[in-house]
């Protein structure tokens, strides 16, 4: 009775796993078109803190400057931040050579990239959430007095949904790694599934590549 | 005690046919895509008839002038709750069911590509639908409408529980169907037979290929800015994306909602439009007229659908130059759709006609859909906009777009699939009666709706001027009639299951697409042996009788 | 498809030592990118904002393309999957495009401008949220929607 499902006789030329995941990447990749063009209308309404030029423009109600990531943050903003982005970059490089080791057959190489892969992420997580304490306690965010912050509301809020969004999508991609990394210490994916790992290091790639938007458009812009 | 049934809907173990709890059981758990997709109409056909009820309670509270049956707040409750159940677990889910129902077979695969997904996506329906009701049972539902516009929808001036659990809802209904989508796609795309080419597929596939795309592309937009709506609601003191006493932007929030709610109207007319493609070529008994402009007719209102949303905000103060920008792509969307209607009369004229019922709910179809069509674009007109803005007008043309549209196209398909999915046929006389009641009632129900719009009777309020309440009381009698009507509908059902009239593999007789291969129903991998589609040369000269085949 | 599984192992292994080059690109461009908007690091003028957000916006897409190119393998892949990879990109400008705040520019002809200029003035405050910020921007920003339209990305660069 059972039949297996996979590419029919005419297709295009893709796994339905790749094709499956692809399409719900352009599903995700819109979620977060959603929030970034939302933080872009937003921000456009604001002025710009220590610009110079902008800060006399106090113009909407209750508008008022957009926090300027390097006098605001000091030390907890782009330097580690920065520091974070190469590490996910770094975990990007070593999740595609688990994908070329597992397609030449070299399941225990594959293993060790897949680890580092995992511990970047963690890594990334580890210091978001440092980035976040940090932030609640100096700028009282989810806190009664949060509304008489210095700076301009929705720079807290449009802040905290991209960056806790993306978040949740780093920690989905290590559940995705920890279920691969077993998979391949049990044997369970070799060589003839490199398929799924395919599928792993697209999602991975794609957090890292949304993250290459989100630090350019809440960090450095 | 055995259950006996054939093709798909048989027992597959003996445990099964034993018992109706291992048979039910087996249904739900079953990764089989026509199972799930009878499983997404039944429960769809539950949710159009409490949507309906909803309707029927707010035609009831206006037939009369005066607030006689029920309090405001309640009646505030009822036009969203009304549309989000019609919309989000009606006409969406309808259309997925069919989709699954009749996708696989028409391009020849065993079975969806990722069938646990797909049985994911439907059982997380029926939880997004109690949420999305709970608020009439728990504390109080939502009063501000489908739309949700904040700062009207904030923790401020909604604070019922109900609402939160409908924010919720909403973003789980937008998850199901993305789901759904990304399952459509892969099968549409990749499980092709042999011959199936990209271009040979038939126009319900494509159909529900665009869907499946403007799916993908709008929903979680508006999914992003429910999670936005929700945060808002759920932290009040922290987030502040919408409401203007912290910053934000209620206009915001249109902007992405009608991202999404836009293109929503094409995922709720499109595989209408695919159902009628099928189903107007069978009964005129002549190949379809232009089957490519037709697809890319189909692309060119995705793409356009997605450039226009502004024109549901002409009245929120953009741009003056924006707003024309906006007017002039609406009105380029008439042109597709205006292709796509005389591609289909160009399929009905001189074809050998054969009136059945699923041929009637296309004609009335076509016919009362392009009136919803011309008053589109007459609101599409920015002045004009900004005169009928949330009067009974956009209620009149939103009507007949959705019900003479969606709802008549699901009626046609249910009536043109019914053999294929339950291998009987549904009565004759009785679907007629069903096809003349609903057709004559739509128009009765909603026409009228034009003329109170462009006199200034405003939407959502419970309350009008006496001076519409001829009218009103015409509009509400109509909506009775109609709702009345329906009954004739799972009459029809239970008497035809009743009078078992089984039917061969193809008992439309001219349906030549390759669901009419197999048996009705179809077995549960539908083909026996892997089927091969042989290409239809197609072009405009004079048809050979062998054709028409 | 065993074959283009064979094909596909064969293209992985040529592509290995590109992705160090690749991981080096991507590790120098964010560098340039954390100097950009602070040049004070190295001991440079500051940069002009327009030039700011344009350079760090376009070192972003080229980030992107390098990682979707390369780490994703759109460069190899079966050319359908490029149109589908891409399509957020197209409707995700549409939407930013669309949603920006665009301002009523009309000119009101003088001879009707005291039959306006009554009933605006009685409305007062009710329409601030409709029309934010009017004056101001079109202080900073005189070019008109058609020509922001076309150029989408510089919506920070007046600030």
């Amino acid at each position: 009775m059972s039949i297996a499902i996979g590419p029919g006789e005419e297709s295009l030329g893709v796994d339905n796993g790749k094709l499956g995941m692809w399409t719900f990447l352009v599903m995700d990749a819109m979620t977060f078109a959603g929030f970034l063009a939302g933080y872009a209308r937003l921000r456009w309404k604001a002025p710009l803190d220590g610009m110079g030029q902008a800060s006399e423009l106090v113009n909407t109600v209750g508008s008022t400057v957009w926090p300027n990531p390097y006098t605001t943050f000091g030390v907890i903003g782009i330097q580690l931040t920065a520091f974070n982005t190469f590490i996910l970059i770094c975990s990007s490089v070593t999740m595609v050579h688990v994908l070329s080791d597992v397609a030449a057959g070299r399941i225990k190489r594959a293993e060790k990239w897949c680890l580092a892969t995992m511990i970047g992420g963690l890594f990334f997580l580890g210091i978001q959430g440092y980035e976040w304490t940090h932030l609640m306690q100096v700028w009282g965010f989810f806190s009664e007095n949060a509304a008489a912050l210095p700076y301009n509301q929705n720079f807290v809020a449009t802040f905290l949904s991209l960056t806790g969004f993306h978040g949740a999508h780093v920690a989905v991609g290590v559940m995705f790694n920890t279920i691969l990394y077993l998979g391949l210490r049990n044997g369970k994916v070799g060589k003839e599934q490199y398929t799924f790992v395919e599928i792993a290091g697209l999602y991975w790639h794609f957090v890292d590549l949304v993250w290459i938007l989100v630090f350019t458009f809440v960090y450095l812009l | 005690m055995t259950i006996n049934a054939p093709g798909y809907l048989s027992p597959l173990t003996k445990e099964q046919s034993e018992s109706w709890f291992r048979y039910l059981m087996s249904w739900f758990y079953s990764g089989d895509a026509k199972r799930i997709g009878i499983m997404y109409i039944i429960f769809s056909a539950f949710a159009g008839f409490i949507g309906m009820a909803l309707s029927i309670m707010i035609r009831a509270e206006l037939a009369t002038p005066g607030l006689d049956l029920m309090s405001e707040e309640f009646y505030m409750t009822l036009p969203g709750m009304h549309a989000s159940a019609m919309i989000f677990f009606f006409v969406i889910p309808c259309y997925a069911g069919f989709a699954n129902l009749i996708l696989p077979l028409q391009v020849g695969a065993p079975d969806m590509a990722f069938p646990k997904l797909n049985l994911t996506a439907f059982w997380i329906l029926p939880f997004a639908g109690i949420l999305a009701f709970s608020g009439y049972f728990l504390s109080n539902a939502p009063q501000f409408g489908w739309t949700g516009y904040p700062p009207l929808s904030n923790s401020v001036y909604s604070p019922q529980l109900g609402a939160d659990l409908w924010l919720l809802a909403i973003a789980l209904v937008g998850t199901s169907s993305t789901m759904g989508s990304v399952n459509f796609l892969a099968t549409a795309f990749n499980m092709r037979c042999k011959g199936m080419k990209i271009f040979q597929l038939p126009l319900f596939t494509w159909s529900i290929i665009v869907m499946s795309f403007l799916v993908l592309v709008s929903t979680p937009v508006l999914t992003s800015a429910v999670l936005m709506v929700s945060l808002e609601r759920l932290f009040p003191a922290t987030f502040y994306f919408f409401s203007p006493q912290g910053g934000g932007d209620p206009i915001l929030y249109q902007h992405l909602f009608w991202f999404y709610s836009h293109p929503a109207v094409y995922i709720m007319i499109l595989p209408g439009f695919g159902l009628v493609n099928e189903i107007i070529p069978v009964f005129s008994r002549k190949p379809i007229f232009g089957y490519k402009v037709m697809v890319y007719s189909m692309l060119a209102i995705s793409i356009l659908g997605f450039v226009v949303w502004a024109h549901h905000m002409f009245t929120v103060g953009i741009g003056l130059n924006a707003r024309k920008i906006f007017m002039f792509l609406t009105m380029l969307i008439a042109i597709p759709t205006g292709i796509k209607i005389f591609s289909w009369l160009a399929t009905i004229w001189g074809g050998s006609l054969s009136f059945k019922t699923p041929f009637l709910f296309s004609l009335g179809f076509i016919a009362m859909f392009t009136i919803g069509g011309l008053s589109g674009v007459v609101l599409a007109a920015t002045p004009v906009d900004i005169q009928l803005h949330d009067t009974y007008y956009v209620v009149g043309h939103i009507h007949y777009v959705l019900v003479a549209g969606s709802v008549m196209t699901i009626f046609a398909g249910v009536y043109y699939y019914f053999p294929k999915a339950f291998g009987m046929m549904l009565n004759e006389r009785l679907g007629q009666i069903h096809f003349w009641g609903t057709t004559i009632f739509i128009n009765v129900t909603f026409f009228v709706q034009h003329y109170l719009g462009v006199k200034g009777m405003p939407r959502r309020y419970a309350d009008y001027d006496p001076e519409f309440a001829f009218l009103n009381a015409v509009s509400s009698y109509g909506s009775f009639f109609l709702a009345a009507f329906q009954i004739v509908f799972f009459v029809n059902i239970f008497y035809s299951m009743k009078n078992e009239k089984r039917v061969g593999k193809n008992p439309w007789v001219d349906g030549n697409t390759l669901e009419w291969t197999v048996d009705s129903p179809p077995d549960h991998h539908q083909f026996h042996e892997p089927p091969v589609w042989t290409p239809i040369e197609r072009h405009h000269g004079p048809h050979s009788p062998s054709a028409a085949e | 498809m065993a074959n283009s599984h064979e094909e596909e192992k064969l293209w992985f292994g040529l592509l290995n030592p590109l992705y160090m080059w690749i991981w080096i690109a991507l590790i120098v461009l964010t560098i340039v990118e954390v100097i950009i908007p602070e040049p004070e690091l190295i001991g440079m003028e500051p940069f002009d904002r327009t030039f700011t957000v344009v350079s760090l916006i376009g070192l972003a897409l080229v980030k992107t393309v390098l990682v979707a190119a390369y780490y994703m393998h759109l460069v190899g892949e079966r050319p359908a999957i490029i149109p589908i990879a891409c399509a957020p990109f197209l409707f995700s400008i549409f939407l930013t495009v669309g949603l920006f705040p665009y301002e009523d520019d009309v000119q009101v002809p003088a001879r009707y401008q005291k039959v306006i200029k009554a009933p605006a003035a009685a409305e007062g405050g009710d329409d601030a949220k409709a029309k934010p910020t009017s004056a101001l921007e079109k202080k900073a920003n005189p070019a008109n929607e058609v020509a922001s339209l076309s150029q989408p990305k510089k919506e920070n660069d007046t600030k």
